[in-house]
């Protein structure tokens, strides 16, 4: 009972949060400028334009009325129009968030499958030099400008080595003489669901630098963390009666001690999941990956506004979401949350 | 009747909470001496400080570090003369680095300053007051925290146009509610303590306790706090100018480098190369120092320490 009441709490407050959310995005999109109407069409508009843009905008009526205006639109799934592509910004996105899907979660998935084994070793052997290393690591990852890591990678794996491609989802090869068949858009899943695996190998090749680059910091983030917990369930007397027993040092740290000491990890995980969402804004563009990032920043520089405006709600969205859900997973696992 | 008692009581309990506050300052430097990694990191701040600083003294080309093109030696590989190569303009990038320095360091002390210039006060006053004036503050800063701050940062940047300033107002709104947040906390559990109690009960006003005895008592815990965002703080600044939305070209700054290095980058690697690691290196020993200050400050770690 105190569950569900907790959870019909937490989702007002989303909502809440969310209506907030939509009146900043309004006022940075349709208060800040000086001009709204000119910002909205973009730079050089004729005069015919912008007594177009007064008009949807509804510019000549009270604020309120222009917000609700706005908010209806959104809720229609109506997020105006591209300046620079001329097509609905909602068609773009699906074309874009695919990609930056993928993306975050192979990166994600890099960051599980690297972050929490060294973790876990590093934690075990508190003090070691390799405790050392891997703590200024994981420093090193969350320290790191990605945009410049991403460089260097291509610099070692592309030009250096020839091993891996500098950029983009396919190669051109592909596209032309076995093309992934689009389901979900994610071009890993849909090469699978489709059988191609031409497609698939191609695609992994791509996406492993990028992935790479985007995982460093949920990498620094998920070592730090699933070290401090490790150490925390390390020092419990069932570890203590488990190593009496005779059990084997591997099974006692990666079994019945990472049990315990992977759940505030997997809530770190999540939020920065969404961190990662923004992350790979930049990752995108050196990588030249089709995804929101490369949008955004197209937007950023031919001035398109209303993209930038969207973009930001629409990932804003995502990210209450996923907090939302991370704080009912956890109140479901652990009943003291719901205690707060 | 209230205005007398103010001023004749209201100085003594701060006499008693100074030595109290100077004592764990000391304790901190203390804890310090002892890590090698935050005395490095000491080094290396100092080190990118001083040559922000002093860039026009110690470059032989402060000219060039302003944004004057030198077209006839652009692309120069690093050399004595040019120890970090020229750039697409012909400029010396180690000029160059020395002047963004300056750019890209402000940015970040100036984002932590305004961050908390506006989060500390407004949260001593929704911790101390409470009720329904705790209730709008925290709301408002839970809508700022929904954002992902550096995509907030870049709509403000693009709604108020492309600047230094702007960029920098654009972080600092998106930096606020975390300082808000650790100072509320802070004051909630201040405002039972007695000396708080003492001056509210001799008159003392609500406005005169929360500047003379609340916000000096959480003096340490934000200046941790801060140590700790300036290299993110750095790094966002970078990352928004990267993406063309901050200081704008001849100004010398590190991300707008990488992101004019970027272009030439694999033939050319030294251009980007050294603005990524002058950002690389100042952030990592930001955060370095931050884990240290943090350590120091935590009496559980400091007597692990100990």
């Amino acid at each position: 009972m105190r569950w569900l009441g907790y959870v019909v709490r937490r989702l007002l407050m989303a909502v809440l949060v969310l209506v907030s959310v939509s009146i900043v995005t309004f006022v940075i999109a349709r208060v800040i400028p000086s001009d709204p109407a000119a910002a909205w069409v973009g730079p050089h508009p004729t005069p015919a334009q912008i007594a177009k843009a007064r008009e949807e905008l509804a510019l000549d009526r009270p604020l309120y009325e222009q917000y609700l205006r706005y908010v209806t639109a959104l809720l229609r799934g109506d997020f105006g129009t591209s300046v620079k592509s001329h097509q609905p910004i909602s068609r773009d996105l699906r074309n874009y968030l695919p990609a930056t899907m993928e993306l975050v979660l192979a990166a994600m998935l890099v960051a599980v499958v690297v972050g929490v084994p060294l973790g876990v070793l590093s934690g075990a052997r508190k003090g070691s030099l390799f405790d050392h290393l891997t703590r200024l690591a994981s420093v090193a990852g969350v320290s790191v400008p990605t945009f410049w890591l991403a460089l260097l990678l291509q610099l070692l794996f592309f030009a250096k080595l020839r091993l891996l491609p500098l950029g983009s989802r396919i190669s051109n090869e592909l596209a032309l003489y076995n093309p992934i068949r689009q389901i979900t858009g994610m071009y890993t899943l849909d090469s699978i669901l489709t059988g191609n695996w031409a497609g698939l190998r191609d695609t992994l090749v791509h996406l492993i630098l990028p992935a790479l680059t985007l995982a460093t910091y949920p990498i620094g983030l998920a070592i730090r963390m699933t070290r401090s917990t490790m150490l925390e369930v390390l020092s419990e007397r069932y570890i203590l009666a488990a190593r009496a027993a005779g059990i084997s040092e591997r099974a006692i740290l990666f079994v019945l001690a990472l049990k315990n000491a992977i759940i505030p990890t997997i809530t770190v995980l999540g939020l920065s999941f969404v961190y990662s969402l923004t992350g790979a804004m930049l990752v995108e563009v050196i990588f030249s990956w089709p995804g929101l990032g490369t949008y955004l920043t197209d937007a950023v520089l031919n001035i398109d506004f209303p993209v930038i405006v969207t973009v930001t709600l629409v990932v804003t969205v995502f990210y209450v979401v996923v907090n939302l859900i991370l704080d009912l997973v956890q109140a479901a696992l652990d009943p003291r949350v719901t205690l707060r | 009747m209230e205005r007398p008692a103010e001023a004749s009581v209201a100085a003594t309990p701060t006499l008693r909470v100074g030595p109290q506050r100077f004592r764990e300052l000391g304790l901190m430097l203390q804890a310090f001496r002892r890590d090698p990694l935050a005395i490095a990191s000491l080094v290396v701040i100092a080190v990118f400080v001083f040559g922000a600083i002093f860039a026009p003294v110690l470059t032989p080309y402060p000219r060039q570090g302003l944004g004057d093109p030198n077209i006839l030696e652009k692309f120069r590989p690093p050399s004595l003369a040019h120890p970090l190569g020229t750039d697409n303009l012909g400029r010396d990038v180690l000029a160059r680095i020395l002047f963004g320095g300056r750019t890209s360091l402000s940015i970040g002390f100036l984002v932590v300053l305004i961050a908390v210039a506006i989060g500390a006060p407004l949260g001593a006053i929704a911790g101390y007051y409470g009720g329904w004036v705790d209730d709008v503050v925290m709301r408002v800063t839970d809508v700022f925290l929904a954002f992902p701050s550096l995509l907030l940062a870049m709509a403000i940047a693009g709604a108020l146009g492309a600047s230094f300033v702007h960029a920098m107002i654009a972080i600092a709104l998106t930096w606020w509610p975390w300082y808000t947040r650790l100072v509320r906390a802070q004051t909630v559990s201040l405002r039972e303590r007695y000396f708080i109690e003492a001056a509210r009960s001799i008159g003392v006003r609500s406005p005169t306790i929360i500047v003379r005895h609340v916000l000096p008592n959480v003096f340490t815990p934000v200046l941790v706090q801060a140590t700790m965002d300036l290299g993110s703080a750095i790094l966002t600044g970078a990352a928004i100018s990267f993406i063309g939305l901050g200081v704008r070209p001849p100004t010398a700054e590190w991300g707008t480098m990488i992101s004019t290095g970027r272009i030439y980058f694999i033939e050319r690697p030294w251009l980007a190369g050294s603005a990524g690691a002058a950002i690389f290196l100042v952030t990592l020993a930001f955060n370095l120092l931050g884990d240290a200050v943090r350590d120091a400050v935590d009496p559980r770690t400091r007597r692990a320490a100990e």
